[in-house]
């Protein structure tokens, strides 16, 4: 059996499934889609046992033994307790964690799979921290809850970038008409900018900030990773305003120029120690290009999207996955 | 309407500003879009994120965008 998981309004996993319906009709696969609770479960560790663990999730049983290939791209399981007494709720649901943690390795067990659940928590600022072990380029970056540091840095770069750690959205209920949602964007801000932000902060404390030097670019790089290979793609956003600071502030009238484009080897052998520091075999990564001629890692989003950049460049990554993970099902 | 839009915009900018010490400094250059819940458009389930920025948060955002208004654009 192939395992896939994903949210069922994702293009992307219907593309894989067709081909894969096109290329063999004879594999069972379990496709899941977004939050499913899981029923029941017996999981033997050691003992020989494995052969035995079988997880039932929305009626849906599946035999972990059987299970030889899979992609997680979306969606989660769950399992909550249903007891009247709150507090021990909130210890099963940790328990519980701890379970869902054996079962998304079991399932996606790395070596037969392309992603697992837990590379969504994927944490943004040690992936820089790893990048630079791995001998990557990354722009300067300050964390800090102290407003001082902050402006320091700003006095010292000149142009900096503030950006959210993790989601960058929240919502306010306005009333029961209108919501308002603030989008902590990616900002491109200078040292006088900075500086005027400083009555707001009378105590020097802030929430953690993050803010990284900005970096001038020729363009940017979205680089899809899969089985070790690098598929990558220029885009020119450069010269948009709009894009300017981020390819992702998409400008859907004059959309940015994108290109397939080749990585140095050198680049290719560093990204692939740091997917292997990570712990991910699939991501999507962004990079820029400077007019100094260098390559400067900025972030890795294990389950980003990639029919975009696959269309572009004609890459045929759906396809692609479709013949990994049917190829490790029939190892 | 753009004037009850405009009160609430403001109204959330002034409480980001008044409550500054509790966020990032990055919020203070957030963009604020007022979502009208009365409004739908069935055309705007179209919309899609293709650079996949926003993988982490609700995907309804960008796929529903026409029921957010932002005044600076009116």
């Amino acid at each position: 059996m192939i395992v896939i998981q994903s949210s069922a309004d994702d293009a992307a996993t219907q593309d894989v499934l067709d081909w894969m319906r096109y290329l063999r009709q004879d594999v069972p696969i379990a496709d899941l889609y977004d939050t499913l609770p899981v029923d029941d479960l017996s999981l033997y560790i050691g003992d020989n046992g494995a052969a035995k663990n079988a997880v039932t999730v929305n009626g849906r049983r599946l035999d972990i033994g059987g299970i030889r290939s899979s992609w997680f791209r979306r969606g989660r399981f769950t399992m909550r307790a249903d007891s009247k007494l709150p507090s021990w709720n909130r210890l099963a649901a940790t328990e519980n964690e701890d379970v869902l943690g054996l079962i998304d390795d079991l399932i996606y067990p790395g070596d037969r799979s392309i992603n697992k659940f837990s590379d969504v928590l994927i944490n943004k600022l040690k992936c820089l921290a790893l990048a630079e072990k791995a001998g990557l380029l990354i722009p300067a970056t300050l964390v800090t809850t102290a407003f001082t540091a902050l402006l320091q840095f700003a006095r010292e770069k000149q142009l900096i970038i503030l950006k959210p750690i993790g989601t960058p959205f929240f919502k306010i209920a306005c009333n029961e008409r209108y919501n308002a949602h603030v989008v902590n964007k990616v900002s491109q801000v200078s040292h006088a900018q900075i500086e005027r932000l400083g009555v707001l902060y009378p105590g020097d404390k802030m929430s953690t900030t993050c803010a990284q030097q900005y970096i001038e670019k020729k363009w940017e790089i979205r680089t899809v990773f899969l089985n070790n290979e690098c598929y990558s793609m220029a885009i020119f956003s450069q010269q948009n305003e709009q894009t300017r600071i981020d390819f992702r502030n998409y400008d859907e009238e004059r959309p940015n120029r994108c290109l397939p484009y080749s990585l140095p080897d050198t680049i290719v052998e560093k990204l692939r120690k740091l997917m292997l520091l990570l712990n991910i075999n699939c991501g999507s990564i962004d990079m820029i290009y400077t007019p100094q001629k260098e390559y400067v890692f900025l972030e890795v989003n294990p389950v980003g999207q990639y029919g975009w950049l696959s269309t572009h460049c004609n890459y045929f990554i759906d396809k692609r996955i479709a013949l990994l993970l049917l190829s490790r099902y029939d190892e | 309407m753009t004037s009850e839009i405009s009160f609430y915009r403001s109204s959330v900018q002034a409480m980001i500003q008044k409550d500054a010490p509790a966020f990032p400094a990055g919020i203070q250059f957030a963009d604020i879009m007022i979502e009208d819940k009365h409004y739908s458009d069935p055309a705007a389930s179209e919309e899609e994120d293709p650079g996949g920025s926003h993988a982490v948060a609700p995907s309804f955002f960008y796929k529903q965008i026409s029921r957010f208004i932002n005044p600076e654009l009116l």
